[in-house]
C-alpha cells in the first residue's frame, strides 16, 4: 500500500518541480549571445584572475590604449603620452570627463589610474602578466588629475601597446568603489567605464551585461545586452549556433566546414596563438636545469626533429589551412622574415645518423588541451606519427596543464616534451623572456649566447636597434631549434546571422562591444 | 523467441571474443598509423573507397582496423576489472558472511562507502596523479565494482553457510579456509558469475565516460570509448567516426546483458532481480 | 531504534571523515594551484611569494588539521581560483542545480522504469517482452556524452524543440534528465519485471484472482505495491550513479551544477573546493543511503529487528 504513495510522492515531485521552475524566457533579440569554453575564475577585477576573463570583463573596463587592426596605437582613457629617458619614463595624459558606470565615482582621475596599476601588480594579484609587471614598475606618480607618470626599472619602449594596451589586463578601476568594496570586491559588480554594466549572474553558467544609458566615448554599442554562456563541450557550442541560440562562440577547426554548410560565418583571429613542441631540459645556461643525457641536448637532434615534421600538411588538415608553417614558438612581427624549416624527411634522418641516433631513440610528449588549444592533443598525435618515420618513438601521455605546468616549471632535470599553445605576448620582448630566459622558471631552452644577446636587447635604448636584436634573436632560437616551431594558427569563431559585422585581430581583444546587429 | 535470442547473442558474444583475439591478425591496415591527406573519409557505401571499408577517423585511421583492435582493448580492460573487482569482492563478501559480527558490519559499511564514492572525481584525481593509463583505469573501475560481488557473495554466503553439507564440512574438523573454499564457493560461484556478465556493459560504458573526460585508455591505442569520446565533435559531419564504435559497444552490452538474463533463469531463478 | 539512528550517524562521520583525508591527500599529490596562477614569465622568487600566500609551505599534517578544525566551524576555506570565495557557498549556490536535475532524472527513470517493467512481465516471453528489454538495454549501453551529443543535434538543432543546453526553464531540464536517466532505466525495468514476475506466481495473487477481482486491480494494486520494494531498496544507488554522471550531463548540456564545479576545481587544483565538493557529494550519499534505509524500516517492519 505505501508503495502507491510512493509513486503518487514521485509524481507529485516532478510536477512540483515543473511548477517552481520559471516559464520558458522571452525572445532574445536584443541580446547578444555569447558561448564561451570557460569562464576562467569568473572574478570580475582585472586583478582577480587570467586574461581569459577578457572576454566579459572588457566590455566594463576600458583601457589606457587601444590597438586598430593593424596593431597600432590609438588613444584610449589615455588621450595622448610621452616615452623619454631611453624608454623608462611613461607620461600619460588621460580623456577628460569619462564617467564610470557608478555615479559616486565620477570621471576617471589619475588616482583612479594609479590606484588600477598598483593593485594589478600588487603581490596577491592573480593577473597573467603582474610578476613581470611588477619587476619593470618601478614608481607612478600623478603630477595632477590628468597625468600619470610611470616609472620604469628597465626600458620598455611597447610599455603602450603592451602592459598598458587593450591587449594585456590593465583595465581602469574606480578607486573609491573598489576600495569601499574591501576583500570582497573580487566577486562584486563590476565597475568601469565600458559601455557595458553587469545585470545578473548564474554562477558558472551566464553572466549577463546590458547597455548604459546615454552615448559612449569610444563605442556605439548596437546590442541592448550581452549574454555571455560558459559551455564547456564544443559540440554543444556547435549546436548551439546551429540552433540559433549562440550568436558567437569559438569553434574547432574541424567544425568550420559544417558550420558554414549550415550558414553560420566563420571569423578568425589571424595567427593570434601558436601550437608548438617544446623540448624539455635544454636550459643549457644552468647546470640544474640542463639535462646533457637526452638526445636533444644536440642541435643536429632538434634540428631533425623540425625536419622530419611535416607541418604544411598538419596545417591544411588539422587546422582547416588556418595558419601558416611557423618559424618561432610565438606570433613576433620581428620573426617574419625568419625562415621556418621545410619538411625533409631524408635531411632529419642524415642529421641524427650524424649525432648518433641512426635507429632514433624513445620520447615522451604531453599533451593537453586549452582555450584555443583543443588541437593540441590531435596535433601531439600527428606529429608522433611523422616522428615515427624518422625512426622516432614517441609515446602520447595526455595530462593536464596545472600537472604539467608543475611540472615544467619546478625546476630540475626535465626529460620529456610537450605540446604548447605560445606566448601571444602584445610585446613579444616579454614572450621572448618567458620561453628562453634562464631567469623564467617555464624557459626550457636556453644558452649563454642566447642571454647575451637577451640582456643586450634590455639594454638597448634605440628603438630601430631594439628591433633588429628581436630579429636576431628569433633568427638564433631558429637556428638552433630551440623546440618544435609548428604552426602560426588563427583563431576560428562562428558568427550566426544576426550579427552584422564582428571581427577580432589581436589575441586577448574580443570586440563583443563592438558587435554589429543585421537588420 | 527467448532461445533464438539467447543463441544470437551467444554468437554475438563469441564473434567478439573471437574478434579481440584473433582479428588484428586479419585486418590489414595499422591501427596506430594513417594519413594525414586521408583523414575523416567515409565508409565505403556513404562515398568512400575500398581501402578503408568504414572509412577513416580524424587522423586518417582505418576504422576497422581500429574497431577490431579496439575488442581487444576493451575485452582486457573487462577482464582485468571484473578478475580484480570480483576477486577481491567476492574474498571479502563471503568473509564477511561467514564471519558476521563487527568485521560484517565494518565490511559492509564500506560496500556503502564504495557505493557512494564520486568514481569520476576520484578518476580524474587519479589521472591527475599519474596521468591515464591503462593500470588506472582498472585501478579506478575495480574500486567502484567490487562492492558489488561483496554485496551478493556476503548474501549468498549467508544463506549457504547453514546448509547441512556445510555443517557436515565443519562437524567434520575441516577448516574455516577450507570450508570456504570448497564448500562454499563453489555454491555461491554462479551468482557471482551472472553479476560479472551484468558488468561487462558497466565497464565498457565507464570507460568510455573517462575518455570523454580526458582520463580514458590514452592514446593512440583504441577502444571503443575513446573512439566514441573522439568523435562526439562529428555526429553530423563524420558521423562514422563515432558510430561504428558506438554500434560496437551496443551489440556486446546488449548481447552479454541477454546473457547474462538468461544464465540467471536457467542457474537460480531467484536470483532474478537482485543483479540490478 | 534510536541506538540504530546513532550507529548510523556516528558511521557517517567515520566515513565523511575517511573519505576527507582522502581526498586531502589524493588531491595534495596532483601537483599545485601555484603553477597555474603564476604568470608565464614568474621567476623563483614569484613563486616562493604565492606558495607563503596561500600557506602550502606548511607541512601536510598542520594543513590537513587546520582544515579539519575549521571545516568543523562550517569554514571550508576561501576558493583559491575564484576570487576568494566561501568554498562551501560556491559549492551550496551549485547544489540545487544538480540536485534537482537528479531528481528530474530520477523521477522519470523509476515513472518509465516501473512501466517497462510492469508490461513486460505481464507480457512475458513475447515480442513485447523483448522490446522493452532490448530498449531498456539501449539506454544503458550508450554512453551518456554520446546520447546527449545525438539528442541535442535531433532534438534541438533539427526538430528545434527544446533549448539546447544550459539551465533556468522547465524545457532546459527534459534533454539533460533523459539522457542521466537512460542509464539506470535497465535496472529498474529489470527490478521491476523481475519482482513483478515473482509476485504474479505467488500464492496471494493466484488467491486474488480466485476471488475474481478484476485482472487490473490484481495486477497494479497486488502485484505492483509488492514489487517496488527492491526498487527502494536500489534508490539510493541510482541516485549515486546520477550524481557520478553529473559529471559528464553537466558538461555536455553546459549545466552550472556541482559535477562540472568538481571536474573545474580539479582541473585548476582549487583544493579548497575540489574537498569541499567531495564531502557535499559524500554527504549527500550517505543521507541519501539512510534516508532509503528509514524508508525501508517504515516499508517493512521486519527490517527492524535486524540492522
Amino acid at each position: 500500500m505505501q508503495d502507491h504513495g510512493f509513486i503518487r510522492g514521485s509524481l507529485a515531485a516532478l510536477a512540483a518541480c515543473a511548477v517552481a521552475l520559471p516559464v520558458m524566457a522571452q525572445s532574445e533579440d536584443d541580446t547578444l549571445v555569447v558561448a564561451l569554453p570557460t569562464f576562467s575564475e569568473q572574478t570580475m577585477t582585472p586583478w582577480g584572475g587570467s586574461g581569459q576573463r577578457k572576454t566579459y570583463l572588457d566590455t566594463v573596463y576600458e583601457y589606457l590604449v587601444y590597438l586598430d587592426a593593424e596593431g597600432n596605437t590609438e588613444p584610449g582613457l589615455a588621450e595622448s603620452w610621452t616615452v623619454e629617458n631611453d624608454g623608462t619614463r611613461w607620461t600619460f595624459t588621460l580623456r577628460e570627463g569619462v564617467p564610470f558606470s557608478d555615479e559616486s565615482c565620477g570621471t576617471v582621475t589619475a588616482e583612479d589610474v594609479k590606484y588600477s596599476i598598483e593593485r594589478l601588480i600588487a603581490e596577491d594579484s592573480r593577473a597573467g602578466p603582474a610578476s613581470t609587471m611588477r619587476r619593470i614598475i618601478d614608481t607612478v606618480e600623478t603630477p595632477d588629475e590628468r597625468t600619470v607618470v610611470v616609472n620604469l626599472s628597465a626600458p620598455d619602449f611597447l610599455l603602450d601597446a603592451g602592459y598598458f594596451g587593450e591587449a594585456q589586463q590593465l583595465g581602469i578601476v574606480c578607486k573609491s568603489y573598489s576600495e569601499s568594496q574591501g576583500e570582497a570586491v573580487d566577486s562584486a559588480p563590476p565597475v568601469g567605464t565600458g559601455a557595458y554594466v553587469l545585470e545578473s549572474l548564474v554562477d558558472g553558467s551566464e553572466i549577463n551585461m546590458v547597455r548604459r544609458d546615454g552615448d559612449h566615448w569610444r563605442v556605439d554599442p548596437q546590442w541592448e545586452r550581452i549574454s555571455f554562456r560558459a559551455v564547456p563541450e564544443e559540440a554543444t557550442r556547435v549546436a548551439m549556433l546551429r540552433a540559433g541560440e549562440a550568436d558567437i562562440a569559438p569553434v574547432n577547426f574541424d567544425s568550420i566546414a559544417g558550420l558554414e554548410e549550415a550558414g553560420i560565418r566563420i571569423v578568425s583571429a589571424e595567427k593570434t596563438w601558436s601550437p608548438v613542441i617544446r623540448l624539455g631540459g635544454v636550459v643549457q645556461s644552468d647546470p640544474e636545469r640542463f639535462n646533457a643525457e637526452l638526445p636533444w641536448a644536440d642541435k643536429r637532434v632538434r634540428q631533425a626533429m623540425n625536419y622530419a615534421i611535416d607541418k604544411q600538411t598538419i596545417i591544411d588538415e588539422l587546422f582547416a589551412g588556418q595558419g601558416t608553417v611557423a618559424s618561432g614558438d610565438t606570433p613576433v612581427a620581428a620573426w617574419d622574415s625568419v625562415p621556418p624549416y621545410p619538411y625533409d624527411p631524408d635531411k632529419a634522418r642524415d642529421l641524427l645518423a650524424e649525432a648518433g641516433y641512426a635507429d632514433g631513440f624513445d620520447m615522451v610528449l604531453k599533451t593537453f588541451t586549452t582555450t584555443p588549444g583543443a588541437e593540441l592533443p590531435l596535433m601531439a598525435e600527428a606529429a608522433a606519427l611523422y616522428l615515427a618515420e624518422v625512426g622516432i618513438n614517441a609515446t602520447i601521455e595526455p595530462t593536464d596543464w596545472p600537472s604539467v605546468r608543475s611540472e615544467w616549471t619546478g625546476g630540475g632535470k626535465l626529460d620529456f616534451a610537450m605540446t604548447h599553445r605560445g606566448f601571444p605576448f602584445p610585446n613579444p620582448e616579454n614572450g621572448v623572456e618567458a620561453g628562453f630566459s634562464e631567469r623564467s622558471l617555464f624557459a626550457s631552452f636556453t644558452s649563454d649566447e642566447l642571454e647575451a644577446k637577451l640582456a643586450s636587447l634590455a639594454a638597448e635604448t634605440d628603438r630601430a636597434e631594439r628591433r633588429e636584436k628581436l630579429t636576431d634573436i628569433g633568427q638564433y632560437i631558429r637556428d638552433e631549434a630551440g623546440a618544435i616551431f609548428m604552426v602560426l594558427a588563427n583563431e576560428p569563431y562562428g558568427v550566426g546571422a544576426d550579427v552584422s559585422d564582428w571581427s577580432i585581430d589581436t589575441s586577448y581583444v574580443y570586440n563583443f562591444d563592438r558587435a554589429g546587429k543585421a537588420q | 523467441m527467448q532461445n533464438v535470442t539467447f543463441r544470437a547473442a551467444l554468437v554475438l558474444l563469441a564473434l567478439f571474443v573471437l574478434t579481440a583475439v584473433f582479428g588484428p591478425y586479419l585486418v590489414e591496415h595499422d591501427p596506430l598509423k594513417g594519413s594525414l591527406r586521408a583523414r575523416l573519409e567515409p565508409p565505403l557505401w556513404a562515398g568512400g573507397t575500398s581501402e578503408h571499408l568504414l572509412g577513416t577517423d580524424r587522423l586518417g585511421r582505418d576504422m576497422l582496423a581500429r574497431i577490431v583492435s579496439g575488442a581487444r582493448i576493451s575485452l582486457t580492460v573487462c577482464v582485468v576489472v571484473i578478475a580484480i573487482a570480483g576477486s577481491i569482492g567476492t574474498a571479502l563478501g563471503m568473509l564477511s558472511g561467514y564471519v558476521g559480527g563487527w568485521l560484517d558490519r565494518v565490511l559492509m559499511r564500506l560496500v556503502d562507502l564504495a557505493l557512494s564514492l564520486p568514481v569520476i572525481l576520484l578518476a580524474l584525481l587519479v589521472g591527475a596523479v599519474s596521468g591515464p593509463s591503462f593500470g588506472n583505469i582498472v585501478l579506478v573501475i575495480s574500486l567502484v565494482l567490487w562492492s558489488q560481488y561483496a554485496r551478493m557473495a556476503r548474501g549468498e554466503t549467508l544463506r549457504v553457510k547453514n546448509e547441512d553439507y556445510v555443517d557436515l564440512a565443519r562437524t567434520s574438523g575441516l577448516g574455516h579456509v577450507r570450508i570456504i573454499a570448497r564448500h562454499i564457493l563453489p555454491n555461491i560461484a554462479p551468482a557471482l558469475i551472472v553479476v560479472a556478465t551484468l558488468q561487462v556493459g558497466v565497464v565498457i560504458v565507464l570507460e568510455a565516460s573517462l575518455s570523454f573526460l580526458g582520463v580514458g585508455v590514452p592514446p593512440p591505442n583504441p577502444s571503443w570509448g575513446s573512439m566514441v569520446a573522439d568523435g562526439r565533435s562529428y555526429v553530423v559531419t563524420a558521423w562514422w567516426v563515432s558510430l561504428f564504435p558506438g554500434i560496437a559497444i551496443l551489440l556486446v552490452v546488449m548481447a552479454v546483458n541477454i546473457v547474462g538474463d538468461a544464465l540467471t533463469d536457467r542457474i537460480n531463478p531467484a536470483l532474478r532481480g537482485r543483479t540490478a | 531504534m534510536t541506538r540504530l539512528i546513532m550507529g548510523r550517524l556516528a558511521e557517517a562521520l567515520a566515513a565523511l571523515l575517511l573519505m576527507s583525508l582522502a581526498i586531502f591527500l589524493l588531491s595534495r599529490v596532483t601537483g599545485d594551484p601555484v603553477a597555474l596562477l603564476l604568470g608565464d614569465g614568474a621567476t623563483a622568487e614569484d613563486r616562493d611569494l604565492l606558495i607563503a600566500q596561500l600557506r602550502l609551505d606548511r607541512p601536510l599534517w598542520e594543513q590537513y588539521i587546520s582544515f579539519l578544525g575549521n571545516a568543523l566551524t562550517g569554514d571550508f576555506g576561501q576558493s583559491v581560483a575564484a576570487g576568494r570565495r566561501d568554498a562551501l557557498e560556491l559549492v551550496l549556490d551549485r547544489l540545487p542545480a544538480s540536485l534537482s536535475l537528479a531528481g528530474v532524472a530520477l523521477g522519470f527513470t523509476l515513472v518509465t522504469g516501473i512501466a517497462m517493467g510492469v508490461l513486460a512481465a505481464i507480457t512475458r516471453g513475447s515480442a513485447v517482452d523483448l522490446l522493452v528489454r532490448i530498449v531498456a538495454l539501449l539506454g544503458q549501453s550508450v554512453p551518456a556524452f554520446w546520447l546527449g551529443i545525438v539528442l541535442i543535434y535531433i532534438v534541438a538543432v533539427q526538430w528545434g524543440w527544446l533549448p539546447t543546453s544550459g539551465y533556468g526553464t522547465t524545457a532546459h531540464y527534459i534533454l539533460p534528465a533523459l539522457t542521466m536517466g537512460t542509464f539506470t532505466l535497465a535496472a529498474v525495468t529489470r527490478l521491476v519485471r523481475a519482482s513483478m514476475l515473482d509476485a504474479l506466481g505467488s500464492e496471494y495473487i493466484k488467491l486474488a484472482r480466485i476471488k475474481g477481482l478484476p485482472e487490473a486491480t490484481v495486477i497494479l494494486k497486488h502485484a505492483l505495491s509488492n514489487s517496488l520494494i527492491p526498487v527502494v531498496t536500489f534508490m539510493g544507488a541510482f541516485f549515486a550513479t546520477m550524481i557520478t554522471g553529473a559529471v559528464v550531463v553537466e558538461t555536455v548540456f553546459a549545466w552550472p551544477g556541482i559535477g562540472r564545479l568538481a571536474y573545474e576545481s580539479i582541473v585548476s587544483r582549487d583544493f579548497p573546493v575540489i574537498q569541499t565538493v567531495v564531502l557535499v557529494i559524500t554527504a549527500s550519499f550517505i543521507l541519501a543511503n539512510f534516508c532509503v534505509d528509514m524508508l525501508y524500516l517504515a516499508i517493512d517492519p521486519r527490517m527492524r529487528d535486524r540492522g
